[in-house]
């Protein structure tokens, strides 16, 4: 069982948000607005690398444009392995948080 | 790509590009171009440039980190390559390893001896202030003399005129000394009287007692500690007493030893055994070296252009007219001074120049083997490199993977060189006297240096493969199956046999020197010196004692009837005569000039005993028995030796000084000697002797005056038969210890004596020939190399010609002319610069050699030989083999 890191989840996320038009630039942006940190592409391309690698995403070449001096983007869409991985780290997340709300840290216990 | 215009900034996006190793790279330079574009539309375009370098910086780590990785991943392969050639060509592989080995062992044993040599006296600490002072004469007579002492007592006054010189520090000239601890005798010439500060001066370190009060107290002596453990057996030796016998009969002076001091290291231009304090002050005058320590920031220069008015100070003004001081800084007095009157002989510049140019061509001769073999081997390397630039292999890469290459050669001949060197050192210093002193030699800097020069080497033998090999067209390799590129093809042969032909002019010529040098050597060992020195032992410095009883021991050693003839003489022969002072005949104006004229006493049977030919006339008159004066000091002597009735001899170079054309001609003629302290009656010239060789033959005979002075004849010396000397030892024994119970024998051979001035060229010479057989050796591998390979790769020419007809005996004849050629270049190229070096050399010698025209023929003929050996042992495989074998596949 292949474990997702903070910044995979996060990107897997943000990939998730976007649907079809999962690219570096609006992931970058996607990530930031989720989390409010704002990532380097460094990281982010590491990741990238590390989750394609794992076989959550798969990649697509898109067409070059002039704003990015003719260089092509390149496409992420999350693999089913990739959704499934999503959402057991979902279930995962919610049986570890369930019975704690918000109040309970106000208390100062459980 | 945005356009400069567009202001985005290139060097962080060139960092950020180059610097990530992304397999998404296109995408990830288009994501950082889009953000930016869009960064500098919406908040300006400062703000987008800064964000692309907090980006571009962020990433540096991470970039380090890679890079590392993959090019230790590129290493890793490099190195796989490399061992994979060498196991595949384990003969070339040796021969480049074991070439380049040899070089680099030789050159390093070169090196530390250099290295050596340049460090003399460089342990004080006040080394660059420290300065001996010299001193020269110029006399209109032709008095030129430039001694390393100084015999002039207001030397003394140096420090107390002039405020830049901080201390001085005279070292007594003292002759030899006859010592009594307890019941033993010694004797020694290495010691002197000095000042007590020398320890602030000189960098001697005390393992006992006190460098401040050690030599303050008169009769204090400091010992050093290997000279303890000689007279005493221990260094625990503070406090006792040394019995020191003084020049005259009966005089004896204790002496407490206050200190010991280390042994000096033995790269000091002077060794001592002890030092003395001076009794008082008067003593401190006569021929002393002396070494004065300048305050920090003085210009010696300056210094020395104020001595004459020093000198016309304390004397007078005709004499400060033909007397000179001058400075030599205590670090080049091993290498550069060659004065008269060194403490010690001192080595010589132009030793350590010859051997650092031996180095050099051994180092280069290595290197263009080194070179020559893995350029022959790397063109049968086209397809592979072909290939590889096929395959996506950029040509940076090839020339990182031969450089690599060489390098990993270079690392493993050093690694053998390094053993070599360490096996070695021990012989290679005992063939210099075992003057080395591996700890100082061998230290961490200089095993640094070593590797630099290494890896120097590395880089330089691989920069051929790497740049001309790497430039191959890949198509034209591959199509041809051979190297057809044509930058390959015409610029690969021209090279590699300049580099050829270098190997053999040095080697040819390396020869060529080591032969003449070998012959001049020769030369000086056996030339007739016009003197027998057979049979012959020589009892050096006697004390006064001696001299006096000289008629006695004379007597007692000649009823013996294996000893031939006794004499003695002032100078002992193979030692330089340096007594010198204008001579002066009689009848003639005072002001007409008296030349300089040598001088040496010598007792009556000195002409006869030694050998020494008569040219006309007959030997001295001496009146007998010798009388000696009764009073002890300067004066007294100074009178009797003026007193005395004299007959002279001359030798042959006088004879033409003085002008006289033949020997006859001076029979009769009455002249005089005298020098600073002494001055000799006129007497009547009896005889002239032919020219002898009385010291080295690298010196020019010197116009010589023979006479007799009794209190001069320090020397004795005994011929025996030449069989049984034994007996005449054993004899001569028994004599001397009756004679002088408490002086020690000491006595050596004449041939030996005469054998030692050669020593130094000899060992040179010996280890000058190794090093060139060694150079030639390197050659000769590479020649091998080269030669195999040409064989190999004419093998379907080979072929083909014995199909059409040819015999074994013509393509022997084909493959060695080429050879043939390039050596007979290198012998026309190497002769005449062995020869223009050699003529310089040989003109250092006053009696050399005419150079003969033997060795350029025999170091021709040897580099032919050696090189057909070579070819023909690669060759007569290819030669003989069955054409079907070499031609079948084509």
């Amino acid at each position: 069982m292949k474990e997702l890191t903070k910044l995979e989840e996060l990107v897997m996320i943000s990939m998730w948000h976007l649907g079809e038009d999962a690219y570096g630039v609006n992931i970058k942006k996607k990530v930031r607005d989720i989390c409010g940190k704002e990532y380097f592409y460094n990281a982010l391309y590491t990741t990238f690398t590390q989750l394609e690698r794992k076989g959550f995403v798969a990649k697509h070449f898109g067409e070059p444009t002039a704003m990015r001096g003719g260089k092509r983007k390149v496409y992420f869409k999350l693999t089913e392995e990739g959704v499934s991985a999503l959402e057991r780290s979902f279930e995962h997340q919610s049986r570890v948080w369930s019975g704690i709300s918000k109040e309970s840290f106000k208390r100062g216990y459980a | 790509m945005p356009s400069p215009k567009d202001g985005f900034p290139s060097f962080p996006y060139w960092l950020l590009r180059n610097l990530m190793h992304c397999r998404l790279h296109e995408s990830y330079a288009g994501d950082i171009e889009e953000e930016f574009t869009e960064r500098a539309q919406s908040f300006g375009r400062r703000s987008a440039v800064r964000w692309i370098w907090l980006h571009a910086l962020t990433a540096l780590p991470k970039t380090f980190k890679n890079w590392i990785v993959w090019s230790s991943t590129m290493s890793i392969n490099y190195l796989r390559l490399a061992l994979r050639h060498i196991s595949a060509h384990k003969l070339y592989a040796i021969l480049n390893i074991s070439g380049l080995a040899v070089g680099m062992a030789v050159s390093m044993l070169i090196l530390l001896y250099i290295r050596f040599e340049s460090s003399y006296d460089a342990y004080h600490e006040n080394a660059d202030r420290i300065y001996r002072v010299t001193r020269r004469f110029d006399t209109p007579a032709g008095y030129t003399p430039h001694f390393a002492r100084c015999p002039d007592a207001w030397v003394n006054n140096l420090p107390d005129e002039f405020p830049e010189i901080e201390s001085l520090i005279r070292f007594q000239y003292l002759p030899e000394v006859d010592l009594r601890i307890g019941e033993a005798k010694f004797r020694t010439a290495r010691w002197f009287m000095t000042d007590a500060e020398i320890f602030d001066v000189f960098s001697f370190p005390l393992v006992q007692g006190h460098a401040e009060t050690a030599l303050r107290q008169p009769y204090s002596v400091v010992l050093t500690e290997g000279m303890a453990r000689k007279y005493f057996g221990s260094s625990e030796v503070l406090g006792k007493e040394i019995i020191m016998r003084g020049s005259w009969p009966g005089e004896y002076r204790d002496y407490k030893i206050t200190g010991i001091m280390r042994d000096l290291p033995p790269n000091s231009h002077f060794q001592i055994d002890f030092l003395a304090s001076y009794p008082n002050r008067e003593a401190r005058q006569g021929w002393a070296w002396v070494y004065i320590l300048l305050k920090p920031g003085t210009d010696p220069s300056s210094l020395e252009e104020k001595f004459p008015s020093f000198i016309e100070k304390h004397t007078d003004a005709d004499a400060a007219r033909v007397s000179f001081l001058h400075l030599q800084a205590l670090t080049d007095i091993h290498l550069r001074s060659h004065l008269d009157r060194e403490i010690e002989p001192n080595g010589d510049i132009r030793t350590v120049g010859i051997f650092g140019v031996v180095a050099i061509l051994i180092m280069l001769i290595a290197c263009f083997n080194f070179m020559n073999l893995s350029t022959a081997r790397s063109l049968g390397r086209a397809r592979e490199i072909g290939m590889r630039k096929v395959l996506g292999a950029y040509r940076g890469q090839l020339i990182r993977s031969f450089f690599f290459e060489s390098m990993l050669y270079a690392v493993m001949a050093f690694l053998l060189a390094v053993l070599a060197v360490v096996l070695l050192f021990p012989s290679f210093n005992a063939m210099l006297d075992n003057r080395m002193d591996w700890n100082s030699v061998f230290q961490g800097s200089i095993i640094v240096r070593f590797l630099g020069f290494c890896l120097v080497t590395g880089l330089f033998a691989g920069s051929y493969p790497a740049f001309v090999l790497s430039s191959f067209q890949p198509m034209s390799i591959l199509s041809g199956g051979r190297l057809s590129s044509r930058s390959g093809r015409r610029f690969e042969p021209a090279v590699r046999r300049t580099l050829v032909v270098f190997q053999f002019t040095l080697s040819i010529g390396l020869i060529v020197c080591t032969m003449i040098s070998g012959r001049q050597f020769e030369f000086l060992s056996s030339a007739k010196l016009g003197m027998n020195k057979d049979q012959i032992l020589a009892i050096q410095n006697v004390s006064r004692d001696v001299q006096m009883k000289f008629e006695v021991l004379k007597n007692e050693l000649m009823s013996h009837p294996r000893i031939l003839c006794v004499s003695a003489s002032s100078d002992a022969p193979s030692r330089d005569i340096l007594d010198a002072g204008p001579c002066r005949v009689e009848g003639l104006p005072e002001d007409a000039g008296a030349p300089v004229l040598a001088i040496n006493s010598v007792d009556a049977d000195y002409i006869d005993c030694m050998g020494i030919e008569l040219a006309a006339g007959h030997n001295l008159d001496i009146p007998r028995p010798a009388e000696y004066p009764k009073g002890t000091d300067l004066g007294d002597l100074q009178a009797a030796v003026m007193s005395r009735k004299r007959t002279y001899l001359i030798n042959e170079s006088a004879l033409k000084i003085f002008g006289w054309n033949t020997p006859e001609e001076a029979l009769g003629k009455r002249i005089d000697w005298r020098n600073a302290l002494f001055r000799t009656r006129y007497g009547e010239i009896v005889g002239v002797v032919r020219d002898y060789h009385y010291a080295s033959l690298r010196l020019k005979i010197r116009p010589l005056v023979l006479f007799n002075e009794p209190l001069f004849l320090s020397n004795v010396l005994v011929k025996t038969r030449p069989e049984d000397v034994n007996a005449a030892l054993n004899h001569m024994e028994t004599v001397w210890d009756r004679l002088f119970p408490d002086l020690p024998l000491h006595f050596e051979f004449l041939d030996d004596m005469f054998a030692g001035l050669y020593m130094t060229e000899q060992r040179q010479g010996r280890i000058l020939a190794v090093f060139s057989g060694l150079a030639v050796l390197i050659a000769y591998l590479g020649l091998f190399g080269l030669a195999s390979y040409a064989a190999e790769r004419r093998t379907k020419e080979i072929g083909i010609r014995k199909v059409v007809g040819a015999t074994v005996q013509n393509i022997l004849i084909m493959l060695f002319r080429a050879f043939t050629r390039w050596i007979v270049l290198a012998a026309v190229v190497a002769c005449p610069i062995a020869y223009f070096l050699m003529n310089r050399w040989l003109r250092g010698y006053a009696y050399r050699i005419d150079i003969p025209w033997w060795p350029f023929a025999a170091a021709v003929g040897m580099a032919l030989l050696i090189a057909l050996i070579t070819v023909s042992a690669q060759s007569i495989r290819a030669a003989t083999a069955n054409p079907v074998e070499a031609i079948r596949y084509e």
